[in-house]
């Protein structure tokens, strides 16, 4: 009985696009099916913006090191990295050693470390400076709205699914928007409801999308849920990407570097993702844990660049690392670092116009212990936003920044 | 305060002065059913049909006075003595998981819900980790102080919380010397411990963290070393003196924005998700608090018995927090299910107990709910009537009659805390109808697929 009334809801739906999938989908989703975009053979040219987020604060004073100057000596009296084990950019400052997988995108103009990036007036609570970071200084909104779901709104909607976190943290304020829904999974392919294995479950699945609800927060939930479906039906029928040959490190981020670079491939039409490092948050005994998280950072992104690369998706894909801020010049009584002010942002993908952007804050001027920025966070995403999303970056900011030179061939 | 833009709310309508009157049972208002089981789903974690229809025949106040206290019968002390000696025992043998497992069975089956929901609020507030206090027995040890100070002054709370080695160890906060103080433990009294963010300054944070100096642990327990202990004058909000420990917790507790605060997040908790942190209803209520000593027992039987709680817009208008849901499905249904996969699931989900994301707790709300939550929360309710083991008879008046038409409405009246639209009703009785095979199968389709809906992710 199912089948015959499940063929008369896709007819009276007239939706051609479901009929025409009904080979790839289990009928279950012929509902959903009519929401998602067409699984065309051209290949995507939409520009993908991939966010990761270092979660704690990085000591940016530990990861690109002024090695050149002896106030870093003199105030990092346990944690200092010696001058000759930094891999220099120039005289004064370099790379902690923990971060030589990205120094052949460095060499190629593919990745540019951004110094000095924070704001006026920092604010040294992990939750606040990260609101500030995700919403661009915009808190007067309730529910907050962050940049990336802001940008997001304003994308052309070609498909569900515009914005996508890979890992099992909530969805951070940066992705929320008005309109958009972001998503959010772990592995995309174990994404599917249990339910789905009973032919009986059907009726219900097709039924429930016209139900009105009584409040907009039931109405926001069914259409989270109605999203949920629609990506997990998408995501099966992507699931046979080519195989491809990159080495990619065991670690949690490099496997979540992994399924954004899988979902690249299966051209998926989302256009930012963001990602989440945790540990970042160095109070005590910062070495040798700081080291190996830069390791578990490097290796992740070298490896997601170099399947770009042989995916032909290199020039296609921007990645930008942030955290919510650096951390003290002078380090604590634990061997660790309290938190601070200004930090750098690496950016990778394509050609940039100098491996170094900015100039790094005087370790002589400080702020309360801490660097003072030399660029606002908000000319970094202005810059973004305008040269590599083609958005008006003003709007989504809530104010005029002005872009920074980073791009070499846009912009 | 910066001018916040946001739509209006249901509890924006409500008159704080009256919002907070008790509320009183009338011939076109009564104390029914549905009232009955949203009390119980919002101060404890759901009730089964049974307890429900008998609360619902008893007076509210005193419904709501029972949920207050502990139950005095010998079966509840028994329960009890087993619950203290189990988590002992399971404290000692040092498996963190495994003492949250525990403390999921306890919320199921405990004589006092309401407390231990109460005590989950606490730690989720005086977030400690046990994945950076490897000493199964000091988080043990911590859940015994929140629990036992749970329902009495907030003071109480914040002074014993300044002495917990879980807590001390959890914020890097063991080894503050006069020298170098560490800012880590002072910066979270305030921010999320008393006060909330803008009612102090960097500064007020140094100057605190100073009071704080020469606390430590030793084999284990607080030590104070006062060698190590700043004496000097300490200037911190309209605090001026040589401040200890016990004393700037004091000054802290003392300060007006302080009950607001802790008002807001309890109201958050046990009211709506999305009320604002200087509502009219928040600073109303925050004198009421203040006034009783920062109580926390009476505060919540003020916020249990009023209108505004029972108001019908309130039903569903929170999000369940994962193990709400999961804790609630097995309490209503009587369903038993293997603890530790339930522990695994709720980590999946985003809130395992005693392992909070990070010193701000869990934030709640409809953050809870993102694309792959929703199909892990399904699939975690076909998963417990599936695989669990239900009572031989189901608590519901129509179990075992066949009628799954009536039995998907006791289910709905049960479970959700917002009716379910006709035609879905009607949808599911028809997946029960063409389940296969046996009772527990049809349930599980019934449940699995009432939790693809809106309906069932709200309390």
């Amino acid at each position: 009985m199912g089948t015959v009334s499940r063929r008369k809801f896709i007819a009276a739906t007239g939706a051609t696009t479901a009929l025409s999938l009904s080979g790839a989908l289990p009928e279950v989703f012929a509902r959903t099916a009519t929401t998602i975009d067409c699984l065309s053979e051209t290949k995507r040219t939409e520009r993908v913006l991939v966010v990761l987020q270092l979660s704690g604060g990085n000591d940016s004073l530990n990861t690109l090191i002024p090695y050149g100057d002896d106030a870093y000596y003199q105030n990092r009296f346990s944690l200092a990295i010696g001058r000759d084990q930094v891999l220099g950019l120039g005289d004064y400052c370099g790379l902690h050693p923990q971060l030589r997988p990205l120094m052949s995108s460095i060499e190629n103009g593919r990745t540019t470390f951004v110094q000095g990036v924070g704001y006026p007036n920092p604010n040294r609570s992990h939750f606040e400076s990260l609101d500030l970071w995700h919403t661009a200084h915009q808190m007067e909104f309730k529910p907050l709205r962050g940049w990336l779901g802001t940008a997001a709104d304003q994308l052309p909607q070609n498909g569900f699914a515009p914005v996508l976190q890979i890992g099992s943290e909530p969805v951070p304020v940066s992705l929320m928007g008005q309109r958009v829904i972001p998503a959010t999974l772990v592995d995309p392919r174990n994404f599917r409801r249990s339910i789905e294995q009973i032919e009986a479950t059907a009726e219900l699945r097709l039924a429930d999308a016209s139900a009105p609800r009584a409040s907009k927060l039931l109405t926001r939930l069914q259409q989270t849920n109605e999203t949920a479906d629609a990506l997990s039906a998408r995501l099966r029928a992507a699931a046979k990407a080519a195989p491809r040959s990159t080495t990619w490190p065991t670690t949690g981020l490099a496997q979540k570097f992994k399924h954004v670079a899988d979902l690249i491939a299966a051209d998926l039409p989302t256009r930012i993702y963001h990602l989440n490092m945790n540990g970042f948050d160095t109070h005590s005994n910062q070495e040798p844990a700081h080291g190996t998280l830069l390791a578990e950072w490097s290796g992740a992104v070298a490896a997601f660049l170099s399947d770009l690369e042989e995916q032909g998706q290199a020039d296609r894909v921007l990645m930008l690392t942030f955290s919510e801020f650096g951390r003290r010049l002078r380090e604590n009584a634990s061997r660790g670092t309290d938190h601070g002010a200004a930090g750098v942002v690496q950016l990778s993908g394509p050609e940039f116009l100098k491996p170094l952007t900015g100039t790094y804050p005087s370790l002589g001027d400080l702020d309360e212990g801490d660097l003072k920025h030399s660029v606002d966070y908000r000319s970094v995403y202005a810059s973004i936003l305008k040269h590599w999303m083609d958005l008006d970056p003003n709007e989504i900011l809530g104010g005029r920044y002005e872009p920074l030179p980073l791009f070499r061939s846009i912009g | 305060m910066m001018n916040v833009r946001r739509e209006p709310e249901w509890f924006d309508l409500w008159d704080p002065q009256d919002a907070w009157q008790p509320w009183e049972p009338s011939k076109t208002d009564r104390w029914d059913f549905a009232k009955t089981a949203h009390l119980h789903r919002r101060a404890g974690f759901a009730s089964s049909w049974n307890v429900v229809q008998e609360d619902a025949k008893r007076p509210h106040v005193e419904v709501i006075q029972g949920l207050l206290a502990d139950e005095d019968s010998e079966d509840a002390a028994r329960i009890r003595e087993a619950d203290q000696n189990t988590g002992q025992i399971l404290a000692a043998a040092g498996d963190s998981r495994r003492l949250a497992a525990w403390w999921l069975l306890r919320m199921v089956h405990s004589p006092e819900p309401a407390l231990e929901r109460l005590t989950l609020f606490w730690h989720g507030h005086f977030a400690t980790s046990a994945e950076k206090v490897p000493e199964t027995n000091l988080m043990w040890r911590q859940y015994l102080s929140l629990r036992r100070l749970a329902r009495g002054p907030f003071r109480d709370l914040v002074q014993e919380i300044a002495r917990d080695p879980a807590m001390l160890i959890y914020l890097d906060a063991r080894d503050s010397r006069k020298a170098k103080p560490n800012e880590n433990f002072a910066r979270e009294v305030m921010e999320l411990f008393c006060l909330g963010t803008g009612n102090y300054t960097e500064k007020d944070i140094r100057e605190l963290a100073r009071a704080f100096t020469g606390g430590g642990i030793r084999n284990g327990k607080f030590h104070d070393n006062r060698y190590q202990f700043d004496q000097g004058e300490k200037a911190f909000l309209d605090y001026r003196g040589p401040a200890n420990r016990s004393q700037a917790i004091d000054a802290i507790v003392n300060h007006s924005a302080c009950a607001r605060f802790i008002v807001w997040k309890l109201l958050r908790y046990y009211v709506a998700d999305e009320i604002p942190r200087e509502h009219a209803l928040v600073t109303h209520l925050a004198t009421v608090y203040q006034d009783n000593n920062l109580t926390t027992s009476v505060l919540l039987k003020q916020i249990w018995s009023s209108r505004l709680f029972f108001a019908e817009a309130c039903r569903g208008a929170r999000v369940q927090s994962p193990v709400e849901m999961g804790v609630g499905l097995l309490r209503t249904l009587g369903i038993s299910f293997p603890m530790e996969a339930l522990a695994d699931e709720l980590r999946e989900l985003g809130q395992l107990p005693l392992f909070p994301p990070s010193v701000k707790g869990w934030d709640g709300g409809a953050p809870w709910i993102d694309v792959r939550t929703a199909i892990l929360r399904s699939n975690l309710a076909y998963r417990i009537v599936r695989e669990g083991r239900l009572d031989s008879q189901l608590q519901l008046p129509s179990w075992g009659r066949n009628d799954w038409a009536v039995i998907v409405g006791e289910l709905i009246q049960l479970i959700c805390a917002q009716p379910v639209p006709a035609e879905l009703q009607n949808s599911l009785k028809q997946v029960a109808e063409q389940t296969k095979d046996d009772d527990q199968r049809r349930l599980a389709a019934v449940i699995g697929s009432l939790a693809t809906l809106p309906e069932f992710l709200v309390c």
